[in-house]
Order: C-alpha cells, then structure tokens, then sequence
C-alpha cells in the first residue's frame, strides 16, 4: 500500500510539471522513475517474469537490455547498440544513449536511479509515457529482472562527462555507484553472466540473438545493432542495420521465393490515441503464407487486435478492388478471405502506448481501438497502392481468384467421387457404359464415341466380348454468344474417369485401369477433330500417365466408301482417294499432242503418271495465282524463252511507267538500282513503286522446270490455243479404250482423268460415324484385323503442353494454328 | 531437360526429367485441381468460330510451298 501511495504522489508530479511545460522532453532524470513493487519474489519464480528457463528465458534475458537501449533509440538519443557474447559465456549490451542517471532517486533519496532500475522491478523510463511514449519490453519487468538473475552484473554509465560504475552479485549491489573516471561520450553498458542456480543452461545461442537483433534492426529503422561473439577460435561478428525498415524485412522475408510485385509499405498514425501503424507486405508466387506482428516491437505471435484490423481489411480492399477492375472469368466466383493468404509475406508493427497483451504467452494484443485503426490505415493505403499499381494489383488478384478456384474445385472433385459411390450412378460406372464382359488389361478396349447415336451403331457392330462403348454428347449450345461450342460437360468427363478407372491426377494410377486401349472414336471432320483435341488435353492434363505408357488411341473412321462391281473398298484420306482415282482414270490411257503424225510422241504409262503429277501440281499453284486477280495469259507469255520459267516479283510503277517482272532476286536489285525511286527514302508518301513477291510461282516454277525437261513442254499449253472468234482447236487428246478426249490445255487433264477414274464406281463420302450401319463401322474401324488405330504419342511432352495452353488460351490466332496444323504428334500405328 | 508452361498459371518451369515434377504439365498439384474443376464445370469450350477458318487452309498451304 504504501509503494501505491508513492506512486500516485509521483505521477501526479510528473503531470503536474508536464503541464506547466517548464521541464523539456529530452530530460531524462532521476523524477521520472517509478516504483512500483519489490524485487525479492524474482529469484524464487523467475517464470513468472520472463516466462521459463530455458533458453527462451536465458535470451530473454538480453532482449531485456537491449530493448532498454532501442527505448532510448526511439526517443531518438541512441543510434548504436552493441551486443557481446563473452569469452566466459556472459553478454553485455552496449548503447551510446544518454546514459541511466547515476543521481540520487527522488523516490529513494538513499539510492542512486541507475540501482533503482536495476533492483527495483517496474521502475524505468518505459512506466511513463513522459520519457518513453512507446515502450518495448515483453514482461515490463525491466533490466531488474536481469540484475536478479544473474550471478553478477556490471553497469558502466557514461554520463555528464564521467564514466560511472556499479557491481551486482545475484542482484545484491556490491557497493555504490562509483566514479571510475572521465568520460568524453554517453552510453550505457550492462554486461551480465546468468546464474547457473537459476538457468540449468547458461550457454547463448548467437543464431538465436541474430535472428531476435536482425528483426529489431527491421523495425527500427536506423539504428545500428551490432552482434560480437568472443567465444570459440574465430570470433563472430555481424551488423544489423536497415534504412528500409519494414520494407527490407518483407525482402528478406521473401529472399527465397519468386515475388509478384514490390513490396508496398502501408503506414498512418492516429494523433488522438498516439498510435503508429506499420505495414509491409508482398506476394510472391507460393502458397504459403508468412505473416508476422508486433506491437512495440513484441512479436505478437498469438496475434490479436492489430492482425484481425490488417486481414479484414486486406479481404475487403482486394474484394471491392477485384469487382471493379479484375471481375473473374467466373462470376460465381467468391474470393474469401483466405483466398487473400496465399503467397502473402506481411509484417505488421503497431506502436502502442499502453498495451494490452493476452493469451497462453502474453504474446496477444488485446487493445479494441487497434483493430479499427489498423484496418482504416491499411483500407486507405492499400486502395490508394491498388490504383496507381494497376499491375501488381493485377496479379495479386489473379492469384487470390485462382486460390479461390482451386478452393471450388477442391469441392467439385470430392463431389465427383461422392456420387460415384452414390446408389443412384448404379455400382460406380456410368449408366451410359455399354460394358465389355472381360476385362484384360491388354486386349480389352473402350471406345468413346462422339454423340447417341453413333454410340448405338458402335454398340451394333462391336465385339462385346472385349470392347465397350461410351457414348459422349460433345457439344452444347452458348446461349450467350448465340453458337455452338465443343465441350467435355460435368456428365461426360464424371463417365470417363468412371470407365477408364485409374484415377486422376496425383491418384492416378494406371495398374487400375479397366482397358487395355482407350479409343476415341469421331467423325473425320473438323467438328470430331475438335473433340478429339478437348479429349486428347482432358487425358494429357489429368491422365498423363495413361497416355505417357501408349494406352490412348485415336480411331480412323473412312472418308469415302467406293463400290465397284459388287466390290466395296473404304479410303481414310482425300489424298489416298485422289490416288485411286488417278489410277483407274489413267488404266490404259495415252496422250498425244492434237496435230501429231509421229506415234511416238504419245504419252503412256509410268510417263503418263509422272505427267498428271506435274500437271496437278501446276494446277494446284495456278489457283493459287488466280487468287491475285492477275491475267494468267499475259503472265504465262512473259515465260523465259530458255529456262521457261515465270517472274518471280511484280514490280508496279505508278508514275506512268511500266510494270517490270524481275526474274529473281538479283534481277529485282539490279532493277532497283537502275531505277531509284525519287522519293523513296522511307518517308512514306514518295513510295512511288510497290515490289510484290509472287511466292506460289516458286511452285509453279519447280513444276515447269520439270516439265520442260522432262516432256519438252512449256507454260503456254497450260491454256487454250488463242484463236479470235471461233473455239480454239484441242491442244492434246486422250485416248482410252475406244474414246478419245479432246483437251484443250494440258491444266484438263486432270480434271478428265479424275472423271474418267469415277466412272462406273459408286463413291460414298461419309460425313460422319452415324451414316455407317454397324457392320460398315465393325469393318471399318473396330475390327482389329482390318482397322487402322493411331497410338497417341507424346515424345516431347513439353512442347504439347504449349500447344494445349495455347489452344485453351484468349488468344484466338494460335489457337487457329493450332487447330489446323494438328500439332499434337500422332503416329500411325497398324494394329 | 524438359522446359514447360503451366497452363493453369502461366508459371514456367524446367525439369530434368519428368519424374521430378509428378504434377506435370502443372507446375504444382494445386494448378492440376484447378484445371480440373474447369473440366468439370465444362468451362473448356472450342467455339464453332474456329470453323470457317478450316476452309482456308489449302490456300495457306499452296502459298507456302
């Protein structure tokens, strides 16, 4: 009762004097110490002080002191602390502060403060808000607590030009504080060994003391804090000084992992309740979250007001941010807030003037006004760093809607195999499954098949003893965008996890699967070629395996259906069908020039047959050249009279002057360079004359070059004799059985020859597997000795998986590329 | 050494062999789920758009021989 008296008496004269404003700030004296409770219970329970005795407790013991001197440092009269593990195993601390007063104290008149401080627990600049607004210090027992649990302690003062001392055993003073001598600098030094009767270890751990002293340098910004360890055979030493503060903590925090953007320092203050806010943070591209608080340089591991103020407002910043600037592509989509944590690294400093700590370790802010300040500091900062940092803001987003997503889609795949078990889906396989009734795992096959009712004619025609059929429907109409889209749905990829039976994913486990060979069985046009792609990614993503040991296969359904004298053969591809009509068209054909009187000019044969390839080559490239709108009988004439080949570049002159059909590049440079054009040094409107390279002619060359070696022909009988006002005369005719076809130009024959090869043969063009019966599909497709299988195969895995992301992406260009060049490798196997 | 983009998070990734990254072509498990709860949510749309360009393609073709 009587320490509660002096208390009182004490702070009303502290306030009294601050009132009248007559003592200044800086003024560090022996009036503004306080008393508030005896020492002597502090050797008997020292956990009830610094918590335990272990080594937790014995590096307490330092942080004590140190956090004495980065007080001082606050108060802005301390720049440098060092701190020394000795040779003998004790630590001192050393600041360049002040220096604790050596004078007598005004509440003990017989003792000086320096021994107040150090044997009265709760006596100290941090009890008043006069010297210290804020405070570290976790227990507030002080340097005290030091001094009694240490087998000696030593204090060195340097102070109003004097170096001042004291010796403490078991926090017994020795004698007095003494003067030693003079001194040209300020500070203060503690050096202290623990007591062996109180610690069952005495031993510091310097990792321990780094890691502590390192964070300190962070969230006191400025100050310098130097770590020495004298022990062992080459002593240690580091520094710890931070010009960033909070910011480069985040960094270092961050050191190892791949950031998102910079870090953003988010910090306020409110005046009324001097309460000072610090946040740093920073994504980075993990899922893990680091988030560490202080308050006045505690770290609040517990938590509490501050951190709550921090991630509500986190949650509802990026929220309202991501619903105006970054909708997801899902609009269902709901970002919670833990969805926020992934990839955060975040460290939050509050300065508090009287805090309020809570919880199993006292490591819990229990302060309510924090939590409102907190969350308007960092509402306002972070909205404000949202807006001028569109991308950061971006990506943070991005990745909190993906966090999301995977949330969801957690869900979606436990419900997935919860209505698998489920009674109503009928012993686990899809309904839709036309089963196989054995199950080798190397000759049984699944096939799935695009649409109902190509699934019944496969079921028609299959062999059920070994393959079974799932029919998928591939398509749904987006209402949205008013078009039909290819899709795997819900019901279609549950049937193929379903069937296929070997999990997915990390599951995945191919020694389960049901089949032998799974095989994807479509139309031959492009709509069953999108399909084929969505199935051959869905498989690649999610059974890589499966394809990875060849069990993924693609079915190759004919194209045409030629019936001949009661005879039917299929053809798979237009160039194979074009072959086969060449082939009969040209059985016994002949062709001889028009006017020709020698026999042995006619054309029969292997020649014949090397001819059409020629001529089906220039015809092709002619149409190519028709797209050019040129006139092809004037282009033809400018032919060259010995190589008989074409001009590679058109050349247009608009100033009157005349077109020039260079042949070759060289001609082209040498044209150029005799003909400069007067204002064609790139500003623009002077471009008098405009180059256009004719690529298909490279073509259309390779073939006349042949065809004048090979049948001493040139490009003019590609077209009609020209004759004024009456129907030119044949250039050749082609003579076959007992008929004789006129042409007109050598470009005909191909177009003949075609026809005379459909002659007397029935051509059945499928569109689809549903205008097969079962049997034609049996023959075709399915039946092992007759079909052709392709094996899917993923020899560069890598570049595929590009292709895929690339054919699923926004960008529509590469993924009509992709489309059309059928990038993913697929080998022909006959099986 | 097999070089890779996730598809999921663009994220890209290098490999010695495929057996070091068992959530290939994902760069993590996570993505993989994501990825699969598209499919199930039939997010996965070739658009009937990419049709009318199939028919261009001899002239590409023919042009670049």
């Amino acid at each position: 009762m009587a320490l509660n008296t002096e208390n009182a008496n004490a702070t009303a004269e502290i306030t009294g004097r601050n009132a009248d404003g007559g003592n200044g700030r800086g003024d560090y004296t022996e009036a503004n110490i306080r008393v508030l409770e005896g020492i002597e219970a502090m050797r008997k329970r020292p956990g009830m002080y610094i918590g335990d005795t272990t080594t937790r407790g014995l590096h307490h013991l330092v942080y004590e002191v140190v956090d004495n001197s980065i007080d001082e440092a606050l108060a802005g009269y301390c720049r440098t602390i060092g701190v020394t593990i000795h040779a003998d195993g004790s630590a001192s601390v050393v600041d360049d502060g002040r220096g604790i007063p050596v004078g007598a104290h005004g509440q003990f008149t017989d003792k000086s403060t320096l021994e107040v401080v150090l044997t009265k627990p709760h006596a100290g600049g941090k009890f008043d808000h006069d010297t210290y607004k804020v405070s570290g210090g976790l227990h507030g027992v002080g340097v005290t607590v030091v001094n009694a649990l240490s087998e000696w302690l030593e204090a060195e003062v340097h102070r109003d030009g004097k170096v001042w001392r004291q010796d403490y055993k078991q926090g017994e003073p020795c004698g007095p504080v003494r003067e030693v001598g003079p001194a040209r600098t300020t500070g203060t030094k503690i050096q202290f060994l623990p007591d062996n009767e109180i610690f069952p270890v005495i031993e510091f751990d310097y990792d321990v003391l780094e890691k502590r002293l390192r964070e300190l340098a962070y969230l006191n910004k400025g100050i310098r804090i130097g770590l020495v360890d004298e022990r062992g055979d080459e002593p240690k030493a580091e520094e710890f000084y931070s010009s960033g503060g909070l910011v480069e903590f985040v960094e270092y925090l961050n050191r190892a992992q791949t950031k998102i953007h910079n870090p953003v320092l988010l910090s306020g203050k409110d005046e009324e309740r001097a309460v000072e806010v610090e946040v740093a943070l920073q994504y980075n591209e993990s899922i893990g979250e680091t988030l560490v608080t202080y308050c006045n340089n505690i770290n609040t591991v517990e938590g509490g007001t501050h951190l709550t103020g921090f991630r509500a407002a986190l949650t509802r910043t990026l929220n309202v941010y991501a619903r105006q600037a970054a909708p997801a592509r899902n609009k269902d989509l709901e970002i919670k807030g833990e969805d926020f944590k992934e990839g955060l690294t975040a460290i939050i400093s509050v300065r508090v003037p009287d805090p309020q700590f809570e919880g199993q370790t006292k490591t819990k802010l229990g302060n309510g006004e924090v939590e409102g300040i907190v969350s308007k500091v960092v509402n306002e900062k972070l909205a404000e760093f949202l807006e001028q940092n569109p991308q950061a803001a971006k990506k943070v987003i991005a990745k909190a809607q993906l966090a999301a997503e995977a949330r969801e889609a957690a869900r979606k795949a436990r419900d997935l195999v919860r209505n698998r078990k489920g009674v109503l889906s009928g012993g686990g396989l899809p309904g839709k499954l036309m089963d196989c009734t054995t199950h080798d795992q190397d000759s049984s096959e699944l096939f799935l098949v695009e649409g109902d009712s190509a699934g019944g004619t496969a079921e028609g025609g299959r062999d059920r003893l070994y393959q079974a059929i799932l029919p998928l429907r591939g398509k749904i109409l987006n209402v949205e965008r008013a078009r039909i889209d290819r899709v795997l749905g819900n019901e279609e990829v549950r049937n193929i996890i379903t069937a296929v039976g070997n999990g997915i994913g990390e599951d995945e486990d191919p020694a389960k699967r049901r089949y032998g060979k799974v095989v994807m069985m479509s139309d031959a046009d492009v709509d069953g070629s999108h399909i084929r792609t969505l199935l051959m990614t869905f498989f690649y993503r999610q059974m890589p395996k499966l394809v990875a040991e060849g069990h993924l296969y693609v079915a190759q359904p004919p194209l045409y259906m030629l019936t001949q004298k009661k005879q039917r053969r299929y053809v798979q591809t237009e160039p194979e069908m074009q072959g086969i009509l060449n082939e009969v068209g040209l059985a016994g054909a002949r062709l001889e020039p028009a006017n020709a009187t020698d026999p042995a000019s006619a054309i029969e044969g292997d020649r014949l047959k090397a001819l059409l390839e020629v001529v089906t080559g220039l015809d092709n490239a002619l149409r190519a050249f028709g797209r050019r709108n040129l006139p092809l009988r004037p282009f033809l004439a400018r032919a060259h009279p010995e190589t008989g080949l074409l001009p590679l570049y058109h050349v247009q002159g608009f100033a009157g002057s005349e077109d020039a059909w260079p042949y070759t590049a060289e001609e082209l440079e040498s044209y150029q360079h005799a003909h400069p054009s007067p204002g064609g040094d790139g500003s623009g409107d002077g471009e008098l004359t405009q180059v256009t390279e004719l690529h298909e002619v490279r073509t259309l060359n390779k073939w006349l070059a042949r065809l004048l070696a090979d049948f001493g022909l040139r490009a003019d009988v590609l077209l009609p004799v020209e004759i004024t006002g009456d129907d030119p005369p044949p250039r050749f005719i082609l003579a076959r059985e007992d008929e004789e076809h006129p042409l007109l130009d050598l470009r005909s024959l191909v177009a003949t020859v075609r026809h005379l090869g459909e002659k007397g043969m029935k051509i059945t063009r499928f569109k689809g597997l549903g205008e097969m019966d079962a049997e034609q599909l049996w023959e075709t497709t399915m039946d092992p000795t007759k079909r052709t299988l392709m094996k899917v195969q993923l020899d560069d895995v890598a570049a595929a998986n590009d292709l895929f992301t690339t054919l699923m992406g926004d960008d529509v260009e590469p993924r009509r590329e992709f489309i059309e060049k059928h990038a993913l490798e697929v080998k022909n196997l006959d099986v | 050494m097999i070089r890779g983009k996730c598809p999921i998070c663009g994220k890209v990734f290098e490999v010695a062999k495929l057996d070091d990254l068992p959530s290939f072509p994902f760069c993590t498990d996570r993505c993989r789920l994501v990825d699969l709860g598209r499919w199930i949510d039939g997010a996965y749309a070739i658009p009937e758009a990419a049709r009318p360009v199939q028919a261009e393609v001899p002239e590409a073709e023919e042009d670049e021989e």
